[in-house]
């Protein structure tokens, strides 16, 4: 067994877990907003896009005006949370308010006609070519011995998205906001009854979904470096992919669903065949709905008529 | 007055939101940044309009009262007849001019005027009856309801047979000799308007008639003319051409919606609608990647057969890549030499033709057995299966049936532009053939090719409008499914109710007693 490269297995993971990171940061967001309206929200990848060019432009401003590296990313983050969290609370009100009765083909068809919508806006007023990202994340002394494994931009992916998502498990579970979360997913009509407004939970879902989405793109444009206004879509629907291989409307699937997706193509990429990386994703999609459509976390569930 | 400051509040809000993204501008040279303010401004002042006709369509739908959209004093106003005559006129009149202020706002005077060189016979025309429409609107401001007895005469003509015949066979009188008046660049662009109407009837099968939202319909639009491409390549001579690869190109593509509809049949909508993607994306990966190996469909073949294919078929197969395959052969004409016209005009007639025959049997399979059972399924899965249909057959069917015309659809698109690779067939077309289906009406087949020929035609003739093409589209497929989610033209719904025996109301007869 020694013939197996263990350097070469630890890249391919860590990799893998960086992008998986990512992709649970977007993959919450649907879950969540599954979760409570039954909606696949398909501009959710459109925001994570968003966000990944509000921080270029906020960089872009506070680098003319002289801050320092550091505080550029954390302000261009802020920022960016702060508009994503707008952009996707708009939306909803757009898209999706107006349909809350309608029939299920309406919302879906509408949350694709956003998505192009976004798509378009950002191809027309900002570029269709991709974009230099700079480099805002410090070199770390520690991570020196390590650096041909893990870069800077990885390390601090993995700490902020695993902060993000503690904090995000502690305020579903504790606060008051969180806990009439729960309770709408569970039934919305019952929580209507017992004085939740349903209305007010919807766009704190989508807020919060945005947010992540937000920290999520921010990331990994300082991670791969370039931008472009589709980036959105590809990585919206692994995003959807580990959502669903997590369990759809189950939180901590997401979070894991998004980590296993992640390490499954990177691993894929490096021992089968890069030039169909982007294939696995669909194909684990394909394969999970046939075999397991409950997902890894989810409870399968029972419908009544 | 509360309504003034409500839509000054909501554009400070877009002007906010899309600051960033619209105003600053940073270069990727050399890191300088441009402002905008130009943009923010005309976003200020759109949004403060947009949010007023938003607030009244959305009262107006019953989504809202006009105390909550603020608008009181409007509806108030509109309580009287003659003011809700002079709104109409107004909005006509607006209506109208939409298009004509979004031209020139988008290439100021000069593009507009050279676009309106560039408009043809249809848009011109539609411009002038949309006018015209607007002055009879104005007639009927004036008491003379002229406007209304021209729209009694169209709507009694479209009620009979006879009405309907002799617009069948004016419609048929116009488009026939088309191809001979007009030049070869106008042929070819009908010609491609004509091959979306197949598609969005084909795709208004899946989705319109059976309900089950499928994102991927490129996929078989590619497997058509890939299977016209690729065979031509390998088999091709004077006898197996064009008109031999369509029945393939409709049966290969008939076989991928089979095939891909075995693992889907479980599936509800949503994830239906994001494996169909996936499934495109995997065709599109699957062509760009250039080379699909053979050797599993030909280890199931007799050996004798695999000896007898040509060289270039065994093992692996060559898909072109992201150069894609060029060379493909116009149509053949029972061996006649074609010009170079006369072959674009055969193109022409060959999708008339294609898109007659889809109409009539399109309008007939919905009034079968299957259409029924596929307006059930679409309606209530549940209660489908209890009414007895077989749910597993019906699906099949559709995608079977909605997969072959894009089939068809597909070898005819390669015969026409010559030449096909990948960026053809991305998600985006996928995108845009739903939309032709949701903007025309779901279901309704006179609404698709209205769709067709709005999405198609359009753009082609409004070059200035190109840029924006993908925005405008998106925006109105949020619109519709907010304001309009039947479509411009929606199916009429077949009302055959069982003759009701009346009896006299319940309170009546308590009354009595």
């Amino acid at each position: 067994m020694a013939d197996i490269d263990w350097h070469y297995f630890l890249e391919l993971l860590v990799s893998g877990v960086t992008k998986g990171c990512i992709y649970a940061l977007i993959a919450l967001g649907y879950t969540m907003v599954y979760g409570i309206i039954e909606l696949i929200n398909f501009a959710h990848g459109e925001v994570y896009m968003l966000g990944a060019f509000t921080g270029l432009i906020v960089a872009g401003v506070l680098g003319v005006m002289g801050f320092p590296e550091t505080g550029i990313l954390l302000i261009g983050g802020v920022v960016a949370v702060i508009y994503c969290s707008a952009y996707g609370f708009t939306v909803e009100k757009i898209a999706y308010k107006p349909l809350r009765n309608a029939t299920r083909l309406s919302p879906l068809i509408s949350a694709i006609g956003m998505s192009i919508f976004l798509q378009n806006y950002v191809r027309i007023a900002q570029t269709q070519d991709f974009l230099r990202y700079p480099n805002l994340i410090p070199d770390f002394a520690f991570l020196e011995p390590i650096s041909d494994i893990l870069r800077p931009s990885g390390f601090v992916i993995i700490v902020t998205s695993s902060l993000v998502m503690a904090v995000l498990t502690l305020f579903i579970k504790y606060t008051r906001l969180g806990k009439a979360m729960r309770a709408t997913a569970q039934n919305r009509k019952m929580a209507m009854l017992l004085g939740i407004d349903s209305d007010r939970i919807i766009s704190a879902t989508f807020i919060i979904g945005s947010a992540l989405a937000a920290v999520g793109g921010v990331l990994i444009a300082s991670h791969t470096q370039q931008i472009n206004f589709n980036i959105g879509f590809l990585a919206g629907i692994k995003a959807f992919t580990a959502a669903v291989l997590g369990g759809i409307g189950s939180i901590p699937g997401a979070m894991l669903g998004g980590i296993v997706l992640g390490c499954c193509e990177s691993f894929a990429a490096g021992y089968l065949s890069s030039d169909y990386e982007d294939m696995f994703a669909f194909a684990i999609l394909i394969l999970i709905l046939i075999f397991r459509p409950s997902g890894l976390l989810g409870k399968a569930k029972v419908q009544k008529v | 007055m509360r309504g003034v400051v409500r839509s000054f509040l909501v554009s400070l809000w877009f002007m906010a939101l899309t600051f960033p993204i619209v105003v600053i501008k940073v270069s990727s040279l050399d890191g300088s940044i441009g402002w905008r303010w130009e943009n923010a401004v005309g976003i200020g002042i759109g949004v403060f309009v947009v949010s007023f006709i938003w607030r009244a369509l959305l009262v107006r739908r019953g989504a809202m009262t006009p105390r909550e959209a603020d608008l009181e004093w409007l509806f108030t106003w509109l309580e009287v007849e003659r003011n809700q005559r002079i709104a109409k006129a107004v909005g006509l009149f607006i209506g109208c001019n939409v298009p004509v202020l979004f031209l020139v706002s988008v290439g100021g005077w000069k593009g507009f005027l050279t676009s309106l060189h560039a408009l043809e016979v249809g848009t011109v025309a539609a411009l002038v009856l949309a006018h015209f429409g607007m002055i009879l609107g104005g007639g009927a401001l004036r008491g003379k309801q002229r406007g209304a007895v021209a729209v009694q005469w169209v709507r009694q003509t479209a009620a009979s047979p006879l009405g309907r015949k002799g617009a069948v066979v004016a419609l048929m009188a116009f488009v026939l000799p088309l191809p001979f008046f007009m030049d070869m660049y106008q042929v070819n662009i009908i010609s491609s308007a004509l091959i979306w109407i197949m598609l969005g009837l084909g795709l208004n099968i899946v989705v319109g008639q059976a309900g089950l939202l499928v994102l991927g319909y490129v996929a078989f639009y590619a497997v058509g003319a890939y299977t016209y491409a690729i065979g031509n390549l390998h088999f091709g001579n004077e006898y197996i051409g064009f008109w031999t690869f369509l029945p393939i190109g409709g049966l290969l593509a008939m076989l991928a919606g089979v095939l891909l509809s075995f693992p889907v049949l479980r599936l509800r909508g949503d994830y239906l609608a994001i494996v169909t993607l996936g499934f495109g994306e995997i065709v599109r990966v699957v062509l760009e990647g250039g080379s699909l190996s053979l050797n599993p469909i030909l280890s199931l073949l007799p050996t004798s057969v695999v000896q007898a294919l040509p060289a270039s078929f065994q093992n692996t197969l060559d898909l072109g890549g992201p150069a894609g395959i060029g060379g493909i052969p116009y149509p053949g004409f029972f061996g006649m030499k074609l010009s170079m016209d006369d072959s674009i005009r055969l193109v022409y007639f060959v999708a008339l033709g294609l898109t007659i025959i889809t109409i009539i049997a399109v309008s007939r399979l919905r009034d079968s057995r299957l259409g029924r059972s596929w307006a059930a399924l679409r309606e209530d899965e549940i209660a489908c299966e209890a009414m007895g249909i077989n749910k597993v057959t019906a699906k099949l069917s559709a995608f079977a049936l909605g997969a072959c015309w894009a089939g068809f659809g597909g070898v005819l698109f390669a015969a026409k532009t010559s030449f096909i690779n990948p960026s053809s067939f991305t998600f985006m077309e996928s995108a845009l053939i739903l939309s032709v289906v949701v903007l025309g009406g779901l279901d309704s087949i006179i609404g698709v090719a209205l769709g067709a020929c709005v999405l198609i035609l359009l753009p082609e003739y409004l070059r200035s409008l190109n840029e924006y093409r993908m925005l405008i589209f998106g925006a109105s497929m949020v619109l519709m499914m907010v304001f309009r989610p039947q479509g411009l033209l929606p199916a009429k719904a077949i009302k055959r109710t069982m003759p009701v025996v009346t009896e006299p109301p319940m309170n009546e007869k308590a009354g009595a007693a």
